[in-house]
């Protein structure tokens, strides 16, 4: 608790820079990259493709030290993964050969938790998420909205201080991305962990986010930062079904301005 | 359904043709029965041998012979090769270190070895199983090997950020998705292994008299070219039913990890 009084910041990055050698040169994904995150917060990323994005979800998880600059959660530098920070993947990354109840409670079962604290934990997150009835099911027995459910059961059921989610929705089909979209806000309201989501697409980016990070070209920096709730004002309409929302002029206005944003990223480049 | 029926039936009347086909040679050109006999003859010989006793026994008695000098080096080739593979796949230094030996060894055909293995082991179940060990081994080794490698990055990141160490990693994920290769590499084993149990019947005797390759030979010695085809017919039937079992065990464990 002392810790947290350091900074009143969740994550921190401070000049953070990723420089991949690859075999035919090297490739700066992230360069000086700056950013204070609170707690609670739930912050979406936007930018151009091969900006860093993923990069920078790969660092703050701890699967990949950055080659400059710092990442820090709660004021302590981030040297690997840990329980305090979970991650859904874009490719859901489920464990094919498990069912839905042992992908879930796979992290669990690692940081050594026992066996009825884990059933409790995990029969509570199937419900949340809508998956009760497929505990036995493997994920290719689900369809792709069902597996992504599954990933973010296993992630919240760490319940991680941080959670860090890379193009969830990218691979589900239009009508289950917005049910996906409604029901995040939902269960994210729930516990509110501090949310990193990157993003393609920028109505979603406004409609579920606190603040919405801009990225910049290749190597990612921040642009500019649009704080949604600022903005709004009042009440935030993440509550509020998308079709709803999606009349809103003011929503209108900073899907229209978030894009303008992204948009002159991706032309420099063009 | 009725794809397959007619797939097969058609199958059935080509073969059935070829071995017309066989029979109307010999018939007629006349061709003396110890050159090549008919396959009436053949067939009489594979009833026959069934309860007719040849060198220590029935055919039952060659066919577990075999068998067991089979099961005998495959068992091995998989306790060594599966582990081994592994162990290459996952660890880079084990790969740097056995890879130029395994390369030096593998192209040298099994049965070259069949004079060193009955100097090493004597004239008996040994020496054989130590030439289908050479055979079954190298496909094992290299299909399990390549099966880690290709281990999906995406899951081990995910196992990863969900605290998983490298040996979780390797137990967890790696070696479950390596099954449907590892399995590759047995059937190739298999089959590898099976041809050279036959060379290494014949050239390598173990002073016994049983085993397929023994009815061969003693066909050959006996000028009863009906037994040699006979043995033939056995050992490629055996061999195929060896396949096939271990793609029924494929599938069950794939059912099992849900590939399908
Ligand atoms: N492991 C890696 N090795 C080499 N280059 C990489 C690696 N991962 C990403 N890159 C490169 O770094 C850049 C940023 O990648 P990434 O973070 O995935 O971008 P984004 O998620 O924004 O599309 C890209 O040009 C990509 O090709
Ligand atoms: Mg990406």
């Amino acid at each position: 608790m002392a810790m947290e009084q350091d900074t009143g910041n969740d994550l921190s990055f401070q000049n953070l820079g990723m420089v991949y050698e690859a075999r035919t040169g090297s490739v700066a994904a992230l360069d000086g990259f700056s950013f204070d995150v609170r707690a609670n917060e739930f912050i979406t990323i936007v930018g151009p493709s091969g900006c860093g994005k993923s990069t920078l979800l790969q660092v703050t998880s701890g699967l990949q030290a950055p080659t400059s600059g710092k990442a820090l959660l709660n004021g302590r530098s981030i040297t690997g993964p840990s329980p305090d920070k979970a991650m859904v993947f874009q490719s859901f990354s489920l464990f094919p050969w498990k069912p839905v109840k042992q992908n879930i409670e796979f992290g669990l079962r690692v940081s050594g938790m026992s066996r009825a604290e884990r059933d409790e934990l995990v029969d509570y997150y199937i419900g949340v998420t809508g998956l009760t009835g497929f505990e036995n099911h493997y994920p290719r027995q689900l369809s792709g909205g069902m597996q992504q459910r599954v990933a973010i059961a296993r992630a919240l059921a760490m319940r991680p201080r941080v959670l860090l989610m890379d193009e969830p929705f990218a691979a589900l089909d239009a009508m289950n991305r917005t049910l996906m979209q409604e029901e995040l806000v939902r269960i994210w309201s729930e516990h509110k962990p501090t949310v990193l989501f990157i993003t393609h697409s920028v109505e979603e980016a406004v409609y579920m986010a606190d603040k919405v990070l801009v990225m910049t070209k290749r190597p990612g920096r921040l642009k500019c930062t649009i704080d949604i709730n600022a903005e709004i004002g009042c009440a935030h309409w993440r509550t509020q079904p998308i079709d709803e929302v999606l009349l809103v002029p003011k929503f209108q206005e900073l899907r229209h301005r978030v894009w303008e944003e992204v948009r002159a990223e991706i032309e420099v480049n063009a | 359904m009725s794809g397959s029926f007619f797939t097969l039936s058609r199958f059935a009347l080509v073969f059935a043709a070829w071995l017309f086909g066989w029979w109307a040679i010999t018939w007629v050109l006349n061709v003396n029965p110890t050159f090549l006999p008919p396959p009436t003859t053949v067939f009489e010989r594979l009833a026959t041998m069934a309860t007719v006793s040849m060198g220590d026994g029935t055919l039952i008695v060659h066919i577990l012979g075999s068998l067991k000098r089979f099961a005998t080096g495959f068992a091995l080739a998989v306790i060594i090769g599966i582990p081994l593979g592994f162990a290459m796949g996952y660890f880079k230094p084990i790969n740097k270190l056995v890879t130029p030996i395994f390369e030096a060894i593998r192209p040298i055909p099994p049965i070259a070895w069949a004079p060193f293995a009955i100097l090493w082991f004597g004239l008996n179940v040994g020496a054989q199983a130590f030439v289908i060990l050479l055979a079954a081994m190298p496909p094992i080794i290299i299909n399990a090997q390549l099966a880690i490698r290709m281990t999906d990055g995406r899951l081990i990141d995910a196992a990863r950020v969900f605290g998983a160490g490298p040996l979780r990693v390797l137990a967890e994920v790696a070696l479950p998705s390596s099954i449907p290769l590892v399995f590759t590499g047995l059937r190739i084993g298999v089959a590898n292994g099976w041809m050279a149990l036959i060379a290494a019947e014949l050239v390598a005797g173990d002073g016994s008299s049983t085993g397929l390759g023994y009815l061969i030979l003693q066909g050959q010695r006996t000028l009863n070219a009906d037994l040699s085809i006979a043995a033939m017919i056995v050992i490629g039937v055996i061999g195929a039913l060896l396949d096939v079992s271990l793609n029924r065990l494929n599938r069950y464990f794939q059912g099992w990890t849900a590939q399908t």
